[in-house]
């Protein structure tokens, strides 16, 4: 979603939610004030939660624990006199330290990981507030401290009514700025698909940490809410049933959409209250609800309704989508590489998995304004090169060095922001995301922002044919608009070597042919492409130097007629009649008189 | 034995193969050439099940087995040894070799019969029997796989490039041994880019290109056909 | 101090029970089953259902618990986790914490809040040796479990089946290529972890009382267990239960037992930080 319809969606929500919220207000209905304060707390922790769970893909299980960390920080700096806003700045402070810490020790391992220790490190809060009753009062709780700013007490369901309509107003718009910037993107990009991301750039641990700990931002503040609207906290707000609550909301409503979190919040919240007949069922309803949710393969309330509103539309329309698209003529531009021009050398590379030798010193240089093929038979070790070079593994020998500036050892994303950008052989996306989605993080990791950066990104897109399609989601694209879409979130990086990994697999004659053209204008523009092809035609018609593997070291490199003609390179794929000889004389020779 | 007729595979928008048909007779040897990405794993996997078969028709032994799952078709008499040789590391040599006995194997039943078949084929497997799988070299590790598709005593069992990642010397013993398992009662439907290898020990061929059937005939005609290269480079 | 080893090594064993049974669903199908630590709870409510209801001897209760468990092992793969394989991790760990609550709100709704009191079978006595007084009881949990984890090690490395769940676990395509009817197969993982919940959860129940929330903060020291241990392998899950219930039971005595879950979560920082991957490391370089 863009930025503007981002906040425009936040501003609906926002006035839904104070014409509605503000109702027992005016009618004075105490009961429904104080659910109506309770849910808006929650309201307000869920929807930072979406920012975590939702928009990165990380599942905390102890996020109650700032909810909770932010309540009694908020209520003991109270109780030691501090001023108000410094109660405010060291109670969101804490929990976000919190965050950071947790995210830098766990984030680094297996998503599992992360949910255990959040969980454990939640459990150990709990267990230190429980017995630090000197200050936190134990068990037995604390009572928190009135608020009262000019003479207006904030203390007590309807007097902090008013604070958390604002607060949960300021957190939809947060949350949408948040979601729709960079970071945003970029997280998402992480929850996708967490290799891809990192190949295009993106600083996943960063990112996940950053989203993490604006999450407890989001929570921290709930907590305040929560405390001075109950005026009594006691260890039971961080005990991981809050935790696993916060969960379902999200997952009921609908994870990764910011009125899935708001539905979420009100839902699991009233639904307890309105339906007390079914008493001690409760629990087993709200476990079959969140089963269900995943079960049926939707995105909660939000996307059942979304899928409701589809069929309708397409009865109405009988539209198949967007099958029938066809690519747009590639519009002409010049892609200007960052920084100086290099070549990207391969010296020596050797790469074992277990027992068998993958790559065995591999030597190649792909030159800037070079079309350049990779190709040999299958298992000869392609892929293998292409993911030392991109840092997806670490060569055990040899180095990749991009002019001065050697590569192996890196993190692939920081290969990528050095100029070395790929694409995948299995074209990795997310289907509800828009085209512009898929591109923009990958402009923004270069440094523009705002309508530059969507300037950018639309403008990639005309010039791979993708014209028109910016806001289309791309789970409804053909293959070949995938394909391409790759090439141009690669191409957003301003790369100057770019790793074409089978581009052609799946494409038809001429797209193929609108993807040779493509390529030909990077060639123009100084780039270094390096296509990895199964597709012979395609490949050998492209490229002017051409290298093939064979068992992992190179058998042969020169021109495409050469290549061809090449006995060593027939027998890689045709094999040897027999093993001793390198290449039988007189079978090389009948398939050159052919030729 | 083996029918395929307009056989066509997807995934999702793309088309792996395409109005493919094909058969392999008792006892007789198979083999489906061409490059890389022409289709030859997409075949196989259709007939044992593992792909869906978006058209057309798979008969084994005269029953249609489309659709069917891939352990049930594996039970009823086709080893499938795939591409990569699927060796399963963590367990030893001879644990691989006697789990393939599955299809047949009841209670009480001795494998040992089998086992020495096996190993009399491959010496090397017998003095390693008690080793995990992963210490295994390429070689040894081809030889373990096609021990174990043995060891299901199929009738017919198809092989997914066998001479991958091997060394030419290796792929010449792998052969001949194939050679010599074909000579027995077995089918066999080997999918190989090493062509010279494959002709080597097939009776008849047919050659896959971009998911087609561009040539099929005895391995001594296409043997000698200058529209082999054609089929691998397009030129 | 013989003591509190002992009641470290016997609280590290039903962790380590917990643990395997929640590796070995783990290593079968690539997800996690939060719901594993409520099954330790039902485990301990059936056998108490059977000892109330059906006025069971104790040993047969322990055998009525791992024998529903099984079945209800078998249900959750069919009807949760078979329906979820396409799905991801995250989707299929969210949907078994639905699964938990259901679990429990099934047993709330049986059972009521109140705590009850499950006897051992070899009653409340204790024993005296070399000088200390240990709980007959304790030395019963840690004499199950030695002979649980020796007779799976040998049911592993010997009989068909136990090869046969190896296969499936490392390469599921690979064991059906074999013809090894995979589905069946983990559908006896389930039923086989579940009944390991069981049996820790009949095991634990003397020493607490039967609670809902008895499973719950077992499973996530078992987890604990394993991630320390090095997640994935079975060993390591054993000996991560054993060194987390040996770190709550000491440190629990020694320094604070106000503390007490904190020295079992806090050996998972200190892990985390020193040694990420766990005590037996468990290697494995992802292919693309």
């Amino acid at each position: 979603m863009s930025r503007a319809a981002s906040l425009r969606q936040a501003a609906y929500l926002a006035v839904v939610i104070v014409v509605i919220g503000s109702m027992p207000l005016l009618l004075d209905a105490g009961f429904y004030i104080q659910i109506g304060a309770t849910t808006g707390a929650f309201m307000v922790a869920v929807i930072g939660y979406n920012l975590v769970l939702g928009e990165t893909g990380l599942l905390s299980l102890g996020h109650a624990a700032f909810f909770g960390v932010g309540a009694y920080t908020f209520s003991v700096l109270r109780t030691e006199d501090v001023p108000t806003l410094l109660a405010v700045v060291g109670a969101i402070g804490l929990p976000v330290l919190l965050a950071f810490f947790i995210g830098v020790i766990t984030l680094r391992v297996r998503h599992l990981y992360f949910a255990i220790a959040t969980f454990s490190i939640a459990e150990i809060i709990r267990n230190v507030i429980r017995e630090w009753d000197g200050v936190t009062g134990g068990v037995l709780g604390m009572s928190v401290p009135r608020l009262e700013i000019f003479d207006r007490s904030f203390s007590g369901a309807s007097g902090a009514y008013p604070l958390i309509l604002a607060t949960i107003v300021v957190a939809l718009f947060a949350h949408a700025y948040v979601s729709s910037s960079a970071l945003g993107r970029r997280a998402r990009a992480v929850r996708d698909d967490e290799l891809g991301a990192e190949a295009m750039g993106v600083p996943v641990l960063r990112t996940s940490i950053s989203m993490f700990m604006i999450g407890a931002v989001f929570a921290a503040a709930a907590g305040c809410l929560y405390a001075l609207t109950l005026t009594f906290i006691d260890p039971s707000v961080l005990h991981y049933h809050e935790s696993i609550l916060l969960i379902a909301m999200l997952i009921v409503g609908g994870a990764g959409s910011l009125a899935g979190a708001v539905i979420g919040a009100v839902v699991i919240s009233l639904a307890p209250e309105l339906l007390r007949f079914i008493e001690h069922w409760w629990e087993i309803v709200f476990g079959v609800i969140i089963m269900l949710a995943i079960l049926s393969g939707r995105r909660g309330i939000v996307g059942f309704a979304g899928d409701l509103y589809q069929r309708v539309r397409q009865l109405r329309r009988h539209t198949t989508a967007e099958s029938g698209l066809s690519l747009a003529e590639v519009s002409e531009r010049s892609f200007t590489p960052r920084g100086e021009e290099h070549e990207l050398v391969v010296s020596g590379v050797r790469k074992s998995f277990g027992g068998v030798q993958a790559l065995d010193g591999v030597d190649v240089t792909f030159h800037p304004g070079e079309i350049h093929a990779l190709i040999g038979p299958n298992g000869s070790g392609k892929s293998t090169l292409v993911n030392v070079i991109t840092g997806i593994y670490g060569p055990d020998e040899g180095a990749v060095m991009l002019g001065q500036t050697a590569l192996q050892g890196r993190r692939p994303d920081e290969i990528a922001r050095a100029g070395v950008a790929r694409t995948f052989q299995h074209t990795r996306t997310f289907e509800e995301l828009t085209v512009l989605d898929h591109v923009l993080p990958m402009v923004e990791s270069t440094g523009l922002q705002g309508v530059q950066a969507r300037d950018e990104a639309l403008s990639l897109l005309a010039a791979t044919g993708l014209e028109g399609t910016a806001d289309l989601a791309v789970g409804r694209l053909p293959h070949a608009h995938l394909r391409l879409m790759e090439i141009a979130r690669a191409l957003a990086l301003q790369p100057r070597v770019l790793l074409l990994d089978e581009p052609a697999a799946g494409l038809s004659g001429e797209e193929s042919e609108l993807l040779g053209r493509i390529i030909r204008q990077l060639e123009r523009d100084r780039l270094a492409v390096v296509v990895i092809e199964h597709n012979m035609p395609f490949v050998l018609g492209l490229a002017e130097s051409v290298t093939v593997l064979g068992e992992g070291s190179v058998i042969a490199r020169g021109r495409p007629d050469e290549i061809v003609n090449d006995p060593v390179v027939q027998e890689a794929y045709l094999g040897a009649e027999d093993s001793g000889a390198a290449g039988d004389p007189v079978d090389t020779t009948d398939n050159r008189s052919e030729q | 034995m083996i029918q395929v007729k307009g056989l066509e595979v997807r995934y999702g928008a793309v088309t792996a193969l395409q109005d493919v048909s094909l058969q392999v007779d008792e006892g007789e040897c198979v083999a489906v050439l061409g490059a890389n990405g022409a289709g030859k794993t997409s075949l196989l996997r259709a007939i044992s099940g593992f792909a869906p078969t978006a058209a057309g028709e798979i008969r084994f032994k005269d029953e249609s087995i489309v659709g069917q799952r891939p352990e049930n078709i594996v039970r009823s008499g086709m080893s499938h040894v795939p591409e990569g040789r699927g060796i399963l590391g963590q367990l030893t040599v001879r644990e691989n070799l006697e789990l393939a006995t599955a299809p047949w194997r009841r209670r009480g039943d001795s494998i040992d019969e089998d086992l020495e078949r096996v190993h009399s084929l491959f010496p090397k497997l017998a003095e390693r029997r008690d080793q995990r799988a992963i210490s295994l070299s390429g070689g040894e590790a081809q030889m373990l796989a096609i021990g174990r598709g043995l060891m299901a005593r199929p009738r017919v069992m198809l092989l997914d490039e066998p001479s991958l990642g091997l060394a030419p010397v290796i792929v010449t013993r792998v052969f001949d041994v194939l050679e010599e398992v074909a000579a027995q009662q077995l089918a066999l439907l080997i999918v190989e880019q090493n062509a010279k290898q494959a002709l080597r020990v097939a009776d008849r061929v047919y050659v896959l290109s971009q998911g087609n059937v561009v040539m099929e005939g005895p391995a001594a005609e296409v043997r000698d056909d200058p529209k082999m290269a054609e089929a691998y480079f397009g030129v | 101090m013989l003591q509190l080893t002992v009641a470290g090594v016997a609280l590290g064993s039903i962790y380590a029970l917990v643990a395997i049974g929640f590796v070995i669903i783990y290593r079968a199908t690539g997800a996690v089953n939060f719901a594993h630590g409520d099954m330790v709870t039902v485990g301990a409510f059936a056998a108490l259902w059977a000892t109330t209801v059906l006025e069971a001897p104790i040993l047969v209760s322990w055998l009525v618990a791992v024998l529903m468990l099984g079945v209800l092992g078998m249900l959750t793969y069919r009807f949760v986790y078979r329906p979820l394989r396409h799905h991801p991790f995250l989707a299929v760990a969210i949907a078994t914490l639905g699964l938990a609550f259901v679990f429990r709100g099934v047993l709330f709704v049986i059972f009521g809040p109140q705590p009850a009191a499950l006897p051992s079978p070899v009653g409340g006595g204790a024993v005296s040796i070399g000088g200390a007084v240990v709980s007959r009881h304790l030395l019963l949990i840690i004499g199950v479990t030695a002979v649980l984890v020796v007779s799976q090690a040998l049911f592993f490395r010997h009989t068909f089946l136990g090869k046969s769940l190896r296969a499936t676990a490392e390469n599921q395509e690979v064991a059906r290529m074999l013809g090894l009817r995979t589905n069946r197969i983990i559908l006896w993982t389930f039923a086989y972890g579940a009944g390991l919940a069981a049996v820790a959860g009949v095991l634990l129940a003397p020493v607490r009382f039967v609670t809902l929330d008895l499973g719950f903060g077992v499973l996530l020291k078992a987890i604990v267990g394993a991630i320390v241990g090095g997640f994935g392998s079975l060993p390591g899950a054993l000996v991560g239960g054993l060194i987390v219930g040996l770190a709550e039971v000491f440190g629990a005595s020694l320094i604070s037992s106000a503390f007490r879950d904190t020295f079992a979560f806090g050996i998972l920082i200190i892990i985390l930080l020193v040694r990420p991957h766990g005590l037996f490391q468990v290697k494995a370089e992802e292919k693309v």
